[in-house]
């Protein structure tokens, strides 16, 4: 059996503080709770295989970003593979809210997907969401404006517009 | 309630669940596969770089002297391309650049580099501060740069650096806002998606993005560097086809398979 690396444990400490949150983006983005656990352990396990050069860097962002293209990888593959009108997996307990709001998701290009749940879900300030995105922090608040807009239009009772949603975070 | 605020909510209860646990030990195992995987195709391609400069010299000699070479690499001479005699690399590199990027044409060149040395004027194909090789020293490399001529004006280059020990290259954007490599090292941080407006040719515009650090081989990274224009800003913008800073990152897992390969 090879040595352990001397990082190993940090890297499992992060696995531990940052698997539920990868899995609530991985979920928001994917619609799809099976193909949310893929992607989070194909990240995780791209993440070790590459772990000194994420700790050399800004660590967060670069784990996030590995989460984030892996998400956008599956959606590719999965848009290739099947075509279909199928809403994503039901959330529990039949909340109607959710349910509209991750059939509302489903209808969002992936990357629009992608920031909303890291501005939203995971409550990243625009630079982090930036950094996590590797796109300039302007394009995270067009893209924002763009996505909620778009996502008003496609919920049921919609959204009301407000121009409140870049008070937060911005850290 | 104000619209993030809503969103929060929803997002909250259509998470509210118990969640499965990674399963930590694949993690690890699927990851130290990995890593010694990289690690030996880095030693096999270090050994079949060694042998294709040996054949390649030999040839090379031999079409001197007006005699066959004694031994001969079927497989390499079957995967040469009209960029670089005597490696598919390029041909790797392409290939994986057309399957991340599939918007771009064919590359218009790929050629050898070796960022850790100076040499090419300003306008060259080259990053700043990056010597292009000649095809031959291939072998010499520390990187690979592919060029795809979009139109007139509209250029786009793809730079991946290969793992060299114990340097760090420096980068930056230069006067003209292409990418500059510094052989230096030391480098402390990674511009992404800069775009710059070109001094001396005010109507023209460059986006560059860059990904990459250390990693246990040494310092690995990824560059797209784009120019467009004439025209203004917002011209530039929609002219370009990567204005944004998502593609270095998105290529370079693909691009680093390519290196990888034996």
């Amino acid at each position: 059996m090879g040595r352990t690396p001397a990082w190993e444990s940090e890297y499992v400490d992060y696995v531990m503080a940052r698997q539920r949150s990868f899995l609530r983006t991985a979920y928001a983005m994917l619609g799809s709770w099976p193909a949310a656990e893929d992607a989070v352990q194909s990240t995780f396990t791209a993440l070790y295989a590459h772990w000194p050069r994420a700790r050399s860097v800004n660590t967060e962002a670069y784990g996030r970003r590995v989460l984030v293209n892996t998400c956008i990888s599956a959606s590719r593959k999965r848009a290739r593979e099947v075509v279909t009108d199928q809403v994503p997996d039901r959330v529990s307990h039949e909340d109607t809210g959710a349910i509209e709001l991750m059939d509302a998701l489903a209808r969002l290009p992936v990357r629009d997907r992608a920031v909303l749940s890291l501005r939203f879900l995971e409550d990243l300030s625009v630079r982090d969401v930036a950094a996590a995105c590797d796109i300039p922090e302007g394009t995270v608040k067009s893209q924002t404006s763009r996505a909620l807009a778009r996502l008003g239009e496609l919920l049921s009772p919609p959204l009301p517009s407000s121009g409140t949603h870049e008070r937060r975070n911005q850290r | 309630m104000t619209i993030d605020q809503q969103l929060r909510d929803r997002f909250d209860r259509a998470t509210d669940r118990s969640f499965p646990t990674v399963d930590l030990d694949a993690a690890i195992d699927g990851g130290r596969r990995a890593r010694r995987r990289r690690a030996a195709s880095y030693a096999a391609g270090s050994v079949a770089v060694a042998a294709v400069a040996a054949v390649a010299a030999g040839s090379a000699f031999t079409a001197l002297v007006g005699s066959e070479p004694s031994t001969t690499s079927p497989e390499v001479a079957a995967t040469d391309t009209s960029y670089v005699p005597g490696t598919n690399l390029d041909e790797r590199l392409a290939a994986s650049v057309a399957a991340d990027l599939p918007v771009l044409p064919a590359p218009s060149d790929v050629y050898p580099l070796d960022w850790q040395q100076a040499g090419n004027p300003p306008g060259y194909a080259a990053p700043y501060g990056a010597l292009r090789l000649p095809d031959d020293q291939f072998a010499g490399a520390t990187g690979w740069q592919l060029r795809y001529d979009i139109a007139a004006g509209h250029t786009v280059l793809i730079t991946v650096g290969l793992p060299v020990d114990g340097v760090l290259p420096d980068f930056g954007c230069d006067a003209d806002g292409l990418l500059t490599i510094g052989a230096a090292g030391g480098t402390t941080g990674w511009p992404t998606c800069v775009y710059q407006h070109d001094k001396d040719h005010p109507s023209t515009w460059a986006f560059l993005t860059v990904s990459g650090g250390a990693s246990d081989d040494g310092a690995v990274f990824t560059a797209l560097t784009e120019r467009v224009g004439p025209g203004t800003e917002a011209e530039g913008r929609a002219q370009a086809l990567f204005p944004e800073g998502t593609y270095a990152g998105a290529l370079e897992d693909g691009l680093e398979a390519a290196l990888q390969t034996p």
